[in-house]
């Protein structure tokens, strides 16, 4: 309800908007005054190597972490202060670097935990999750999708790490949000395993946007239309793919000499 | 599912084979042994209340004193100072256990972990320090005491069903509680915190609710507890008594249902026994904590789970 209204009145606003952005960590520069915008439906990568902040801008964008100064608006509404947990609300989601799950419960209620977390059934201390049927539903659609479903009853923790990541994915997907804020989708995923998230990442909705931190550049490249790179806090390059590959300072920063 | 079914089944039958024991057993025994069942009970809702906390959702209280005390202190003002009725020493219990576990819980909310731990703790003895010293209300080191029950249920055997009836239902509505839709909310949050909270929860309010249901049963066995012992003192309060909550949940199985009832009754049965035998109860339990804490860390609940486990391995393979 609450995302329809939004995306109603502001329908012509950039997806996520980015102004100045910085983190400080003392006297550390994290992340120096990084703007950014997304528009409605774009893929847009980030990369950058180690410490590069990334991830601090990251978390910064998806509530994890006050920003020191700048600000974040999403659909034109500025989001800078709100708790994690509004901004899905408002039709974020987020993966995690570090594999996140609920490692000693089960697939399904790994899924089931993430289907009803925008409904307002999760407060209902009689029934269970599984006797809601639309939400059950839900979730098992997004399993069969990802080729989960057989594997339901199996323990998230004693799963392999690929099967893990694609859980990681498959709980940012089951609520269908507008914005996927995806941190290094294939992080250490073999190369087969990592064509498949691939795969399965180009297949979503083209509707939906995304904003995708990686490491690896042959994933960037495939999956992103425009890229920014960042080096010690600082965007230093951002645009067209080809043209950031082409650009002299990512060379030798970030692809070394050829 | 198969084995589903028949893990359902196990558990249905043990249940009733322990009711059956709790119903039937007083009519056998002495006077001295109904009173050490009732004593189980009372603690065990206790143990129940703070395992929903500690095992469900993975929030470590070492206070559960102050709530409990609270009940009971509430309970014994109002009955022996100003001769309310049980009823009405209930409602006063339950809203003063309220208001103290929502105090407690708006400070220790914005603590994780052991820090957590640490502002319960400190928060419990704030609670301890009332007892205590503040003479004209609690009567000081000296407690109150003449705290009698309603006729009806004035022999020892009335008030052990009273205690069994109340504690089956406490048991009824946490089962139904820990498998809803908000009880999977609870795991969740022990599971990964940062996860619920990018899924959309709101992690901190179901923190406080469950704060407030393990508060409000806590206090409701200090209600019982007042009524089974007509008397209640500042030793009700203090940490030893936050301790052995967290012992017994710790003993049986933290996560479970049945774990923080085993945890217990063998406490109390173990406390009773060793009591006669010598004053360093204490010690003992401080070894048998240590030797579950090394050997069955999940609890007796958990070592049972893992053996069934390797059973089960064995069969299959």
């Amino acid at each position: 309800m609450e995302q329809e209204s939004h995306q109603g009145s502001n329908g012509s606003a950039a997806c996520l908007k980015v102004e100045g952005l910085a983190k400080h960590f003392g006297g550390l520069v994290a992340v120096n005054n990084v703007d950014l915008t997304v528009e409605n439906g774009e893929r847009r990568g980030i990369i950058g190597p180690n410490g590069a902040g990334k991830t601090t801008f990251f978390n910064m964008i998806a509530g994890e972490l006050d920003p020191t100064h700048g600000r974040v608006h999403l659909y034109g509404e500025d989001i800078t202060r709100l708790p994690t947990h509004r901004r899905t609300h408002l039709g974020m989601a987020r993966t995690f670097q570090i594999t996140n799950l609920f490692p000693n419960l089960s697939v399904l209620d790994n899924v089931l935990l993430a289907a009803q977390a925008l409904e307002r059934s999760k407060f209902s201390m009689l029934r269970t999750i599984k006797s809601h049927r639309h939400i059950y539903d839900k979730a098992e659609e997004m399993m069969r999708r990802l080729n989960l479903w057989d594997m339901q009853n199996l323990i998230v923790k004693d799963l392999s790490h690929g099967y893990q990541r694609q859980i990681e994915i498959a709980l940012a997907l089951v609520e269908n949000p507008k914005v996927l804020l995806l941190d290094e989708p294939t992080a250490g995923l073999s190369p087969a395993e990592s064509a498949e998230v691939v795969a399965l990442l180009k297949e979503l909705d083209p509707e939906m946007t995304m904003l995708i931190i990686e490491h690896d550049m042959d994933v960037a490249f495939e999956l992103v239309d425009k890229l920014m790179v960042m080096h010690e806090g600082e965007v230093i390059a951002d645009g067209p793919k080809e043209e950031v590959r082409a650009n002299q300072t990512v060379q030798e920063i970030y692809l070394g000499h050829d | 599912m198969r084995g589903e079914l028949l893990a359902t089944r196990g558990r249905v039958i043990a249940i009733a084979a322990v009711l059956a024991f709790a119903i039937v057993s007083p009519l056998f025994v002495d006077e001295f042994s109904v009173l050490v069942l009732n004593q189980c009970l009372i603690w065990g809702i206790l143990a129940l209340s703070l395992d929903l906390m500690l095992g469900y959702t993975g929030m470590a209280s070492l206070g559960h004193a102050a709530y409990f005390g609270t009940g009971a202190y509430a309970t014994a003002i109002m009955s022996a100072t100003y001769g309310a009725s049980f009823g009405e020493a209930f409602v006063v219990a339950i809203i003063a256990a309220a208001v103290v576990t929502a105090i407690c819980a708006l400070v220790a909310l914005r603590a994780s972990d052991v820090y957590f731990l640490m502002i319960t703790f400190a928060l419990a003895m704030l609670i301890w320090g009332l007892a205590y010293r503040w003479d004209s209300m609690t009567g000081g080191e000296n407690g109150i005491a003449g705290i009698d029950r309603p006729l009806f249920m004035e022999d020892t055997i009335t008030y052990y069903y009273f205690t069994l009836i109340v504690a089956a239902g406490v048991f009824l509505f946490f089962s139904v509680l820990v498998h809803s839709c908000f009880g999977k909310t609870m795991v969740g949050i022990r599971e990964s915190e940062s996860r619920m909270r990018a899924l959309g929860y709101n992690v901190w309010l179901h923190k406080f609710i469950i704060y407030m249901i393990s508060g409000l049963f806590s206090g409701l066995a200090g209600f019982l507890w007042v009524y089974y012992n007509s008397y209640v003192a500042p030793t009700d309060v203090e940490l030893v008594t936050s301790f052995n909550a967290l012992l017994m949940v710790s003993l049986g199985g933290p996560g479970t249902l049945a774990g923080p009832l085993l945890g217990s009754t063998i406490f109390v049965i173990l406390d009773n026994s060793v009591n006669m035998f010598t004053e360093r109860s204490l010690t003992v339990v401080g070894c048998i904590y240590i030797v579950v804490v090394l050997f069955a860390p999940e609890g007796i609940m958990g070592f049972i789970k893992q053996l069934r486990t390797k059973a089960q391995e064995a069969n299959n393979g």
